[in-house]
């Protein structure tokens, strides 16, 4: 059972290339072809960029957090809407509530409808604006994305907190550094709309038992897809988190490279540490 | 299936399943009610005991290597007696995941869905677990890697969050019902270690077997420091003279945390958390029930009776007529059931296969 | 072929799990509730009570430039219980009733006088209801009480209804009463409950003769000299035995259980100027530590020891006064000492005495001294408590005054 969930990575970027070779990876480059595939892949490779290592670690850091919070957001934040306000309302705050409901009073569709009309007009854009030609190109994105957003909400088809968590979910899937990884989630969100309009917090936990259970059960080319976290193995500095350059001494454990030590134990000799 | 590994956290992770699962309906409730304020020192009590026990266990096992407890009952008994061991195991297994199963669903009906009926929400909790066991048979033990950390850090929040209501005066009187009430009826708690059952099944599957006594010990105490917090919550906050009974204490005390007027009523979340915890416990009991089948029938693969386990499962939830047949199965039968198949008939066959091994030697 | 099977068996699962859970769905879906904010609760004359439901108008709740209040809309219905109550209104109004954000409710002083535990029990086992709902008793009509409820410096009501319990914080003159701590003190042995007391301002503006006692701080809900916009006021607390009302609490002695129990944060006093004949000082007091209490038992008869810490600043300033003399500090000390002293004793003994009710949790305190439950049972906390001693200490520091230290 795939789902679309990718075991292999690939990229146009020679830099990339040579940074995943160095770990101890498979680089696959066919003639004719500008993509080199990269294999074996963790989650923990989709949600990196090539420019992680090339920025102080703290900022990388911050970045894969954010990414990571974008992940989170892409896939559920849509099911969560859809769940609260059929429901768990209580969460809400009161005046947010009745922000809410007075923002709903003239849409005569139901939450459900409204954000399947919603979501699927923002692929289509999405979509439209890959096949438009350059000198139009960046005006579809305005046209279709706040034209449209704000008439729509204007003639009372949608509530304009849609339009907002619609738009979040739209920029936190572009956080993604890879792109199948990213159209994967895409792709399972309108699953999670279902099951939270379905079940409330109840179907989303049941799909995200399902989800995670897909997850584990991948392997790319004999790798589990979410070690480090699970199995668990003892990677030295090669967790989802960057850590510092004078300590990625070692490559990762799991997938088994030549060469286990990627740097000396004390790689900047000029610091003089045993003086 | 032979090359399926369980590490040494993932392990201890498995054990904790069940008493999570279980403090979210009535086991803590049960607890305070049987002890009443002396529970915590009741708790410090049998977890001291149950550590025992369950070092025991592990040394009890050592002269088998790598077997389980079916390996251990047919040294001990014979095939047949195998048979019976593995029956009895699965009964257990079963039935026990099927009453809080069915107790968990009617608790999510009366919460938010009072319009569905509970076979639906059973259905749902099968399906998923069905899922994950037809994937494979390590990947609910990595779900549950992911999951569980996530489900002890929502009590520890329950606690920080609540702790400007505690009573810490509610500890006394320090010895509740009484000295016999707390130390000698109050063994009856000891029925809240029952993830200990699953130290019987898991020495073949381990990755480090030199590890299993440091296993062994290690859930127990972390079961008891869970229970602690969890009893701790309960009893601070709530009137520890209950004469007022509730469905899911913890649920009732995530209802009163509160930050500032915002942020209110975020029972909901926590119950999402709880309910990827409680399928993932469901998850692992019915995996073990399978194994055990698999094997004393010596299938090769056990893809397609998963959903006949399932079936089973939906059947025995099915079983009690309503709520209170439900919740007196599990408040007063489960207890009394996992002392007997647990502590006395698991630990009496180890012993009795030890003395036997004893008696070839000599 | 079995691969269809296996996709059209996947469709029906997924299509029969989608009708059954339709009920649920359906029901609560944002668009099918009407959420009330408000719920009183008063003594009907024709047949068990009168019910008052405060929803707002949601419409003109969503401008946010508008300088107009959100109004509010008060429905009543008269009914044997909360469940007929809220059946009837259902079928008036159309939607369905959701209590998930009742801020409030409101009994009369008839009903809290018969008993409310059947109303607190009905409240609590709804999923609904927050527990950190206010409880108020309104000295009138709760109906009049939520009628004349409206936001003056808010544009919801709900967001007063959030705040007004805060002021407790720092004037001590009311305290957050939540339905969840009601349950709990009703269910527990060794304290009662207690409920905000509320009424409506009037215009008596009648200002004593006798000036030895200040007005301000014996003045309840009902009987303030507050004119203000707003109808409705909440000064005080109802003190509850069991779930029967059996007293009123004014506002000092309303500061005193604040104290008593740790959570007052800050209140301001007004002493007798030891200096200066008829002249009173405003001293806004703090408690430095938390308050000590001891319980013992001897002879039967609870014997209650309690310290109280405080640091006060001087707020209100004379001219040609001196106000960082050690000398006249300590004199101010002293006078805030004997005032707290006396009030705080008068108020202990008017729970012992006149309300018969444990209203500020002593009896916790006195768990420690038995070792088992029976023992506390048999010893019956509640019907001894009446012939309890109280011996108050407080030891109170006026540092200074605030900006001006001399004029």
């Amino acid at each position: 059972m795939n789902c679309g969930i990718p075991e292999t990575m690939s990229t146009e970027r020679p830099d990339k290339a040579c940074d995943f070779l160095l770990q101890g990876r498979v680089v696959i480059i066919v003639n004719g072809s500008p993509y080199a595939i990269i294999l074996p892949v963790t989650l923990i490779d989709y949600m990196t960029s090539p420019e992680d290592k090339n920025l102080k670690t703290n900022f990388a850091n911050f970045l894969r957090l954010l990414r990571f919070i974008g992940a989170f957001l892409t896939l559920l934040l849509p099911g969560l809407y859809v769940a609260i306000t059929s429901f768990h309302e209580e969460i809400l705050p009161t005046e947010l509530l009745f922000s809410i409901l007075a923002s709903r009073e003239n849409v005569p569709f139901p939450v459900i409808f409204e954000i399947l009309i919603m979501e699927i007009s923002f692929e289509l854009i999405r979509e439209a604006g890959l096949r438009v030609p350059s000198p139009v190109g960046p005006t579809i994105g305005i046209v279709g994305a706040l034209v449209l957003g704000q008439a729509a909400v204007s003639a009372d088809i949608v509530s304009p907190i849609l339009i907002i968590i619609v738009a979040i979910t739209g920029i936190a899937s572009f956080t993604i550094p890879d792109f199948v990884f990213g159209f994967h989630l895409r792709y399972f969100r309108f699953a999670f709309i279902l099951l939270g309009y379905m079940a409330g917090f109840l179907g989303i936990g049941i799909g995200l038992f399902v989800y995670l259970s897909i997850l584990c059960s991948l392997n790319s080319f004999g790798i589990p897809l979410t070690v480090p976290v699970a199995p668990k193995v003892k990677s030295k500095g090669n967790g989802y988190f960057l850590s510092p350059i004078w300590k990625r001494e070692h490559r990762a454990s799991y997938i088994s490279p030549k060469r286990d030590s990627a740097q000396e134990k004390i790689s900047m000799k000029w610091k003089n540490f045993y003086k | 299936m032979s090359n399926s590994k369980i590490g040494t956290t993932e392990a201890v992770l498995i054990i904790l399943t069940v008493i999570i699962s279980h403090s979210i309906l009535s086991l803590p409730r049960d607890m305070i009610v049987r002890t009443q304020s002396a529970t915590i020192l009741n708790i410090i009590y049998i977890t001291i005991i149950c550590t025992l026990l369950a070092l025991l266990i592990s040394k009890l096992f050592k002269k088998f290597g790598n077997a389980d407890i079916l390996d251990v009952s047919e040294y001990l008994g014979g095939n047949l007696f195998k048979q019976i061991v593995g029956i009895i195991f699965i009964f257990y297994y079963m039935v026990s995941s099927a009453i809080l199963l069915r107790n968990f669903c009617e608790a999510l009906g009366l919460v938010y869905f009072q319009m569905t009926p509970v076979f639906f929400l059973i259905l749902l909790f099968v399906i998923g677990s069905c899922i994950s066991n037809r994937l494979g048979f390590n990947v609910s033990l990595r779900v549950n890697l992911l999951i569980l950390p996530i489900a002890l850090v929502s009590i520890v929040v329950i606690f920080i969050a609540n702790f400007k209501s505690f009573d810490i005066q509610k500890i006394f009187p320090i010895l509740g019902g009484g000295f016999k009430d707390t130390f000698v009826t109050g063994l009856l708690n000891i029925s809240a270690f029952e993830g200990l059952k699953y130290l019987y099944f898991i020495p073949p599957y381990l990755k480090e077997p030199e590890k299993y006594k440091k296993i062994s010990v290690l859930s127990a105490i972390l079961t008891g420091t869970y229970l602690i917090l969890c009893v701790s919550i309960i009893l601070f906050i709530f009137p520890s003279f209950f004469t007022t009974n509730e469905i899911m204490p913890l649920y009732s005390a995530a209802r009163y945390i509160s930050f500032g007027n915002f942020l209110q009523r975020l029972e909901s979340i926590f119950m999402m958390v709880w309910i990827l915890s409680f399928i993932s416990y469901l998850t692992i009991a019915l995996k073990f029930a399978i194994s055990i089948f698999q094997k004393m029938t010596r299938i090769k693969n056990t893809k397609s009776i998963v959903n006949i386990f399932g079936i089973l499962t939906i059947a025995i939830s099915l079983f009690p007529k309503n709520l209170a047949v439900s919740t007196f199965l599990e408040t007063k039968i489960y207890s009394y059931f996992s002392i007997a198949v647990i502590f006395i008939f698991g630990i009496g066959i180890l012993i009795l296969a030890n003395l036997k091994k004893r008696k070839e030697r000599i | 072929m079995k691969y269809i099977f296996k996709r059209i068996f996947i469709f029906a699962i997924i299509v029969l799990l989608l009708v059954a859970f339709s009920g649920s769905y359906k029901s609560l879906s944002i668009d099918k509730l009407a959420y009330v904010v408000a719920i009183g609760i008063d003594k009907s004359p024709s047949q068990g009570y009168n019910f008052s439901f405060q929803f707002t108008n949601v419409t003109s709740s969503s401008e946010s430039g508008t300088a107009e209040k959100s109004p509010s809309i008060v429905n009543n219905v008269e009914a044997n219980s909360i469940g007929s109550a809220i059946n009837l209104m259902n079928t008036y109004i159309g939607k369905r009733i959701n209590l998930s954000h009742c801020k409030v409710i409101v009994f009369s002083e008839e009903v809290a006088i018969e008993g409310i535990s059947k109303h607190v029990y009905t409240l609590m086992n709804d999923t609904q209801i927050r527990p950190s709902a206010n409880i108020v008793v309104s000295k009138c009509n709760a109906k009049y009480y939520i009628q004349n409820s409206k936001p003056i410096l808010e544009n919801l009501i709900t967001k007063y209804y959030d705040i007004f319990d805060y002021s407790s914080n720092f004037t001590g003159y009311s305290a957050d009463a939540t339905i969840g701590d009601f349950l709990n003190k009703l269910e527990c042995d060794t304290c009662n409950p207690v409920a905000i007391l509320g009424g409506m301002n009037t215009e008596n503006i009648s200002y004593p003769t006798d000036i030895t006692e200040n007005q301000s701080s014996s003045i309840k809900a009902n009987e303030s000299t507050i004119f203000g916009k707003r109808g409705s006021e909440n000064i005080g607390l109802a003190a509850f035995r069991d779930d029967k009302l059996v007293g009123e609490l004014n506002a000092s002695e309303c500061m005193a259980f604040l104290n008593m129990t740790n959570q007052a944060q800050g209140f301001f006093l007004t002493i007798p100027d030891p200096e200066v004949e008829n002249n009173y000082l405003d001293i806004y007091m703090s408690p430095k530590k938390p308050t000590k209490i001891s319980v013992k038992i001897t002879n039967g008869t609870p014997f209650i020891k309690l310290n109280f810490y405080f640091s006060g600043r001087i707020y209100s300033i004379d001219a040609n006064r001196q106000y960082l003399d050690e000398k006249k500090l300590e004199a101010i000390s002293s006078v805030c000492d004997s005032y707290l002293e006396s009030a705080f004793s008068d108020y202990l003994y008017k729970t012992s005495k006149e309300l018969k009710s444990d209203i500020n949790e002593f009896g916790k305190y006195a768990l420690s001294l038995f070792l088992t439950t029976n023992d506390f049972n048999n010893y019956n906390w509640n019907e001894n408590y009446k012939d309890a001693f109280f011996d108050v200490d407080v030891s109170s520091i006026v540092e200074s005054s605030i900006l001006l230290t001399e004029t």
